[in-house]
Protein backbone atom coordinates (compact mmCIF):
# COMPACT_ATOMS: atom_id res chain seq x y z
CA UNK A 1 0.00 0.00 0.00
CA UNK A 2 1.31 3.38 -1.01
CA UNK A 3 0.86 5.99 1.69
CA UNK A 4 -0.97 9.13 0.69
CA UNK A 5 -2.86 12.05 2.10
CA UNK A 6 -6.11 12.21 0.17
CA UNK A 7 -8.34 15.23 0.44
CA UNK A 8 -11.88 14.31 1.47
CA UNK A 9 -13.99 17.36 0.79
CA UNK A 10 -17.58 18.19 1.74
CA UNK A 11 -19.81 19.96 -0.74
CA UNK A 12 -23.40 21.07 -0.89
CA UNK A 13 -24.54 19.20 -3.99
CA UNK A 14 -22.02 16.40 -4.53
CA UNK A 15 -23.54 15.21 -7.80
CA UNK A 16 -23.27 18.70 -9.30
CA UNK A 17 -19.77 19.10 -7.88
CA UNK A 18 -18.61 15.90 -9.57
CA UNK A 19 -19.94 17.24 -12.87
CA UNK A 20 -18.09 20.50 -12.28
CA UNK A 21 -14.79 18.75 -11.54
CA UNK A 22 -15.23 16.55 -14.62
CA UNK A 23 -15.92 19.52 -16.84
CA UNK A 24 -13.26 21.85 -15.44
CA UNK A 25 -10.47 19.55 -14.30
CA UNK A 26 -11.13 16.59 -16.58
CA UNK A 27 -11.81 14.43 -13.53
CA UNK A 28 -13.11 10.90 -13.85
CA UNK A 29 -15.21 9.15 -11.28
CA UNK A 30 -12.79 6.57 -9.96
CA UNK A 31 -14.68 4.85 -7.18
CA UNK A 32 -18.12 3.66 -6.19
CA UNK A 33 -20.66 6.40 -5.54
CA UNK A 34 -22.86 5.82 -2.48
CA UNK A 35 -26.20 7.59 -2.96
CA UNK A 36 -28.94 7.42 -0.35
CA UNK A 37 -32.53 6.84 -1.50
CA UNK A 38 -33.18 10.56 -0.95
CA UNK A 39 -30.36 11.53 -3.30
CA UNK A 40 -27.74 12.50 -0.73
CA UNK A 41 -24.25 11.33 -1.67
CA UNK A 42 -22.57 9.59 1.25
CA UNK A 43 -19.29 9.04 -0.55
CA UNK A 44 -17.74 9.41 -3.98
CA UNK A 45 -14.25 9.43 -5.40
CA UNK A 46 -12.82 11.24 -8.38
CA UNK A 47 -9.38 11.23 -9.96
CA UNK A 48 -7.87 14.29 -11.58
CA UNK A 49 -5.11 13.08 -13.87
CA UNK A 50 -4.59 10.24 -11.41
CA UNK A 51 -4.81 12.32 -8.22
CA UNK A 52 -7.59 11.09 -5.97
CA UNK A 53 -10.09 13.34 -4.23
CA UNK A 54 -12.90 11.93 -2.11
CA UNK A 55 -16.07 13.88 -1.53
CA UNK A 56 -19.53 13.71 -0.04
CA UNK A 57 -22.60 15.80 0.56
CA UNK A 58 -23.04 17.53 3.90
CA UNK A 59 -24.02 15.35 6.86
CA UNK A 60 -25.08 17.91 9.45
CA UNK A 61 -26.10 15.23 11.95
CA UNK A 62 -22.44 14.27 12.35
CA UNK A 63 -21.03 17.76 11.85
CA UNK A 64 -19.82 17.17 8.29
CA UNK A 65 -20.38 20.61 6.74
CA UNK A 66 -19.24 22.35 3.58
CA UNK A 67 -17.54 25.74 3.19
CA UNK A 68 -20.97 27.16 2.32
CA UNK A 69 -22.36 26.26 5.74
CA UNK A 70 -19.14 26.99 7.62
CA UNK A 71 -18.67 30.40 6.06
CA UNK A 72 -15.29 29.64 4.51
CA UNK A 73 -12.53 27.09 4.23
CA UNK A 74 -9.09 26.94 5.82
CA UNK A 75 -7.85 24.61 3.07
CA UNK A 76 -6.36 25.20 -0.36
CA UNK A 77 -6.17 22.27 -2.74
CA UNK A 78 -3.05 22.56 -4.89
CA UNK A 79 -3.51 20.99 -8.30
CA UNK A 80 -0.96 20.46 -11.05
CA UNK A 81 -2.39 20.74 -14.55
CA UNK A 82 -0.88 20.92 -18.03
CA UNK A 83 -2.10 24.48 -18.68
CA UNK A 84 -3.08 26.51 -15.63
CA UNK A 85 -4.34 29.41 -17.75
CA UNK A 86 -6.75 27.25 -19.71
CA UNK A 87 -7.99 25.43 -16.60
CA UNK A 88 -8.64 28.62 -14.66
CA UNK A 89 -10.44 30.14 -17.66
CA UNK A 90 -12.62 27.03 -17.92
CA UNK A 91 -13.33 27.16 -14.18
CA UNK A 92 -14.35 30.81 -14.33
CA UNK A 93 -16.68 30.08 -17.21
CA UNK A 94 -18.26 27.25 -15.23
CA UNK A 95 -18.96 29.52 -12.25
CA UNK A 96 -15.77 29.60 -10.19
CA UNK A 97 -14.50 32.85 -8.74
CA UNK A 98 -10.94 33.78 -9.66
CA UNK A 99 -9.23 34.83 -6.43
CA UNK A 100 -5.75 35.30 -7.97
CA UNK A 101 -5.23 35.55 -11.70
CA UNK A 102 -2.77 33.15 -13.29
CA UNK A 103 0.79 34.44 -13.37
CA UNK A 104 4.35 33.23 -13.23
CA UNK A 105 5.51 32.69 -9.67
CA UNK A 106 9.13 33.04 -8.50
CA UNK A 107 9.22 29.40 -7.36
CA UNK A 108 8.88 28.10 -10.88
CA UNK A 109 5.16 27.66 -11.33
CA UNK A 110 2.59 29.43 -13.38
CA UNK A 111 -0.43 29.48 -11.11
CA UNK A 112 -3.70 31.09 -10.10
CA UNK A 113 -6.24 30.52 -7.35
CA UNK A 114 -9.94 29.93 -7.74
CA UNK A 115 -12.86 29.33 -5.45
CA UNK A 116 -15.14 26.74 -6.99
CA UNK A 117 -18.96 27.13 -6.85
CA UNK A 118 -19.03 24.89 -3.76
CA UNK A 119 -16.66 27.09 -1.78
CA UNK A 120 -13.44 25.10 -2.13
CA UNK A 121 -10.23 26.93 -2.96
CA UNK A 122 -7.88 25.48 -5.55
CA UNK A 123 -4.43 26.68 -6.47
CA UNK A 124 -4.12 25.62 -10.09
CA UNK A 125 -0.51 25.40 -11.19
CA UNK A 126 1.72 24.37 -14.06
CA UNK A 127 5.42 23.81 -13.38
CA UNK A 128 7.51 25.93 -15.72
CA UNK A 129 11.08 25.69 -14.43
CA UNK A 130 13.31 24.23 -11.75
CA UNK A 131 14.47 26.89 -9.31
CA UNK A 132 17.33 26.27 -6.89
CA UNK A 133 17.06 27.58 -3.33
CA UNK A 134 19.86 30.08 -4.02
CA UNK A 135 18.10 31.37 -7.12
CA UNK A 136 14.81 31.50 -5.23
CA UNK A 137 16.44 33.52 -2.43
CA UNK A 138 17.70 35.98 -5.01
CA UNK A 139 14.24 36.32 -6.52
CA UNK A 140 12.33 36.86 -3.30
CA UNK A 141 14.96 39.14 -1.81
CA UNK A 142 14.30 40.28 1.73
CA UNK A 143 10.66 39.20 1.72
CA UNK A 144 11.55 35.65 2.84
CA UNK A 145 14.49 33.75 4.12
CA UNK A 146 14.69 30.53 2.13
CA UNK A 147 16.04 27.48 3.96
CA UNK B 1 -43.74 12.55 2.18
CA UNK B 2 -44.05 13.25 5.89
CA UNK B 3 -44.93 16.58 7.48
CA UNK B 4 -41.33 16.89 8.65
CA UNK B 5 -42.26 17.57 12.26
CA UNK B 6 -39.39 16.65 14.54
CA UNK B 7 -40.28 15.21 17.94
CA UNK B 8 -37.71 14.35 20.59
CA UNK B 9 -38.10 13.86 24.32
CA UNK B 10 -35.91 13.06 27.28
CA UNK B 11 -36.48 12.30 30.95
CA UNK B 12 -34.49 14.30 33.45
CA UNK B 13 -34.13 13.97 37.22
CA UNK B 14 -35.23 17.50 38.06
CA UNK B 15 -38.51 19.24 38.78
CA UNK B 16 -40.33 20.82 35.83
CA UNK B 17 -39.69 24.29 37.28
CA UNK B 18 -35.95 23.67 37.46
CA UNK B 19 -35.84 22.01 34.05
CA UNK B 20 -37.61 25.03 32.53
CA UNK B 21 -35.31 27.44 34.33
CA UNK B 22 -32.12 25.70 33.21
CA UNK B 23 -33.46 25.24 29.67
CA UNK B 24 -33.99 28.98 29.36
CA UNK B 25 -31.62 30.83 31.69
CA UNK B 26 -28.60 28.53 31.21
CA UNK B 27 -28.99 27.70 27.53
CA UNK B 28 -25.51 28.88 26.59
CA UNK B 29 -23.99 26.55 29.16
CA UNK B 30 -25.64 23.38 27.90
CA UNK B 31 -26.39 23.93 24.19
CA UNK B 32 -23.57 22.25 22.32
CA UNK B 33 -20.91 24.31 20.63
CA UNK B 34 -19.28 24.54 17.22
CA UNK B 35 -20.61 24.75 13.67
CA UNK B 36 -22.67 21.62 14.08
CA UNK B 37 -24.91 23.21 16.70
CA UNK B 38 -24.41 26.96 16.83
CA UNK B 39 -25.86 29.43 14.36
CA UNK B 40 -23.31 31.71 12.74
CA UNK B 41 -19.57 31.89 12.10
CA UNK B 42 -17.17 32.28 13.83
CA UNK B 43 -19.19 29.96 16.08
CA UNK B 44 -18.29 31.66 19.33
CA UNK B 45 -21.61 33.43 19.91
CA UNK B 46 -23.39 33.30 23.23
CA UNK B 47 -27.00 32.03 23.39
CA UNK B 48 -29.36 34.00 25.57
CA UNK B 49 -33.08 33.99 26.27
CA UNK B 50 -34.76 37.25 27.05
CA UNK B 51 -37.22 35.86 29.58
CA UNK B 52 -40.96 36.32 29.51
CA UNK B 53 -43.87 36.21 27.12
CA UNK B 54 -42.42 38.90 24.86
CA UNK B 55 -38.85 37.60 25.03
CA UNK B 56 -36.53 36.36 22.33
CA UNK B 57 -33.75 33.82 21.89
CA UNK B 58 -30.57 35.37 20.56
CA UNK B 59 -27.05 34.41 19.65
CA UNK B 60 -24.82 37.33 20.63
CA UNK B 61 -21.33 37.93 19.30
CA UNK B 62 -18.23 39.53 20.73
CA UNK B 63 -18.47 42.47 18.30
CA UNK B 64 -21.84 43.46 19.76
CA UNK B 65 -23.96 42.11 16.92
CA UNK B 66 -26.56 39.40 17.38
CA UNK B 67 -28.77 36.97 15.51
CA UNK B 68 -32.39 36.59 16.60
CA UNK B 69 -33.24 32.90 16.50
CA UNK B 70 -36.82 33.40 17.56
CA UNK B 71 -39.51 35.20 19.47
CA UNK B 72 -41.27 33.70 22.46
CA UNK B 73 -44.91 32.90 21.84
CA UNK B 74 -45.72 31.12 25.10
CA UNK B 75 -43.68 31.36 28.31
CA UNK B 76 -45.15 29.20 31.04
CA UNK B 77 -42.41 28.42 33.58
CA UNK B 78 -42.40 24.75 34.53
CA UNK B 79 -44.89 23.87 31.80
CA UNK B 80 -44.37 25.03 28.30
CA UNK B 81 -42.22 27.18 26.07
CA UNK B 82 -43.17 28.00 22.49
CA UNK B 83 -41.02 30.14 20.23
CA UNK B 84 -40.46 30.84 16.57
CA UNK B 85 -37.17 29.49 15.26
CA UNK B 86 -35.18 30.80 12.32
CA UNK B 87 -31.82 29.94 10.86
CA UNK B 88 -29.40 32.45 9.34
CA UNK B 89 -30.10 30.99 5.87
CA UNK B 90 -33.84 31.71 6.15
CA UNK B 91 -35.48 34.39 4.03
CA UNK B 92 -37.39 37.12 5.86
CA UNK B 93 -40.73 35.32 5.51
CA UNK B 94 -39.47 31.86 6.49
CA UNK B 95 -39.82 30.48 9.99
CA UNK B 96 -40.39 27.32 12.00
CA UNK B 97 -41.78 26.78 15.48
CA UNK B 98 -40.36 25.05 18.54
CA UNK B 99 -42.74 23.80 21.21
CA UNK B 100 -41.15 22.52 24.43
CA UNK B 101 -43.26 20.83 27.11
CA UNK B 102 -42.15 20.11 30.66
CA UNK B 103 -44.24 17.31 32.09
CA UNK B 104 -43.88 16.04 35.67
CA UNK B 105 -43.17 12.32 35.86
CA UNK B 106 -42.07 9.99 38.64
CA UNK B 107 -38.67 11.27 39.78
CA UNK B 108 -38.43 14.22 37.46
CA UNK B 109 -39.58 15.74 34.21
CA UNK B 110 -40.15 14.65 30.64
CA UNK B 111 -38.90 17.42 28.38
CA UNK B 112 -40.47 17.07 24.92
CA UNK B 113 -39.52 19.16 21.92
CA UNK B 114 -41.73 19.41 18.87
CA UNK B 115 -40.09 21.34 16.07
CA UNK B 116 -42.53 21.98 13.24
CA UNK B 117 -42.80 23.91 10.00
CA UNK B 118 -39.86 22.46 8.08
CA UNK B 119 -42.15 21.13 5.36
CA UNK B 120 -42.70 24.70 4.14
CA UNK B 121 -39.08 25.00 3.03
CA UNK B 122 -38.59 24.56 -0.71
CA UNK B 123 -36.89 21.41 -1.94
CA UNK B 124 -33.54 23.09 -2.66
CA UNK B 125 -33.48 25.22 0.50
CA UNK B 126 -29.96 25.36 1.96
CA UNK B 127 -31.28 24.51 5.43
CA UNK B 128 -32.27 21.09 4.09
CA UNK B 129 -28.69 20.05 3.35
CA UNK B 130 -30.15 17.98 0.51
CA UNK B 131 -32.55 16.06 2.75
CA UNK B 132 -36.34 15.72 2.80
CA UNK B 133 -39.05 13.77 4.59
CA UNK B 134 -37.95 11.07 7.02
CA UNK B 135 -34.28 11.66 6.29
CA UNK B 136 -34.64 15.30 7.22
CA UNK B 137 -36.59 14.50 10.39
CA UNK B 138 -33.98 11.95 11.37
CA UNK B 139 -31.14 14.43 10.89
CA UNK B 140 -32.87 17.18 12.86
CA UNK B 141 -34.01 14.81 15.58
CA UNK B 142 -30.42 13.64 16.02
CA UNK B 143 -29.23 17.19 16.62
CA UNK B 144 -32.04 17.89 19.10
CA UNK B 145 -31.33 14.60 20.89
CA UNK B 146 -27.69 15.54 21.37
CA UNK B 147 -28.68 18.90 22.83
CA UNK B 148 -31.32 17.42 25.11
CA UNK B 149 -28.74 14.97 26.41
CA UNK B 150 -26.50 17.94 27.09
CA UNK B 151 -29.38 19.62 28.94
CA UNK B 152 -29.84 16.50 31.03
CA UNK B 153 -26.13 16.39 31.84
CA UNK B 154 -26.29 20.03 32.90
CA UNK B 155 -29.33 19.42 35.09
CA UNK B 156 -27.90 16.36 36.74
CA UNK B 157 -24.49 17.90 37.33
CA UNK B 158 -26.09 20.92 38.98
CA UNK B 159 -28.62 18.96 41.01
CA UNK B 160 -26.89 19.16 44.34
CA UNK B 161 -26.34 22.91 44.11
CA UNK B 162 -29.95 23.66 43.37
CA UNK B 163 -31.42 21.87 46.36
Amino acid sequence: MESAVTPYITVKGAARAIDFYKQVFGAVESGARYTEPGGRVGHAEIAIDGARVMLSDEHPEIGVLSPESLGGTPLTLHLHVADAGATVARAAKAGAKVLRAVQDQPYGERSGTIQDPFGHRWMVATPIEEVSKAELQQRVGAAYKIS
Amino acid sequence: MTNETVTVSIEVAADPAIAFDVFTSEIDAWWLRGPKHRFKPPWNGCLRFEPGASGRLLEEYADGSSFVIGKVQQWKPGERLVLSWRLPVFAENETTEVDVRFEAIEGGTRVSVEHRGWHALRADHPARHGLAGRDYEYMKAGLWAENLMALRARLERGRVDRR
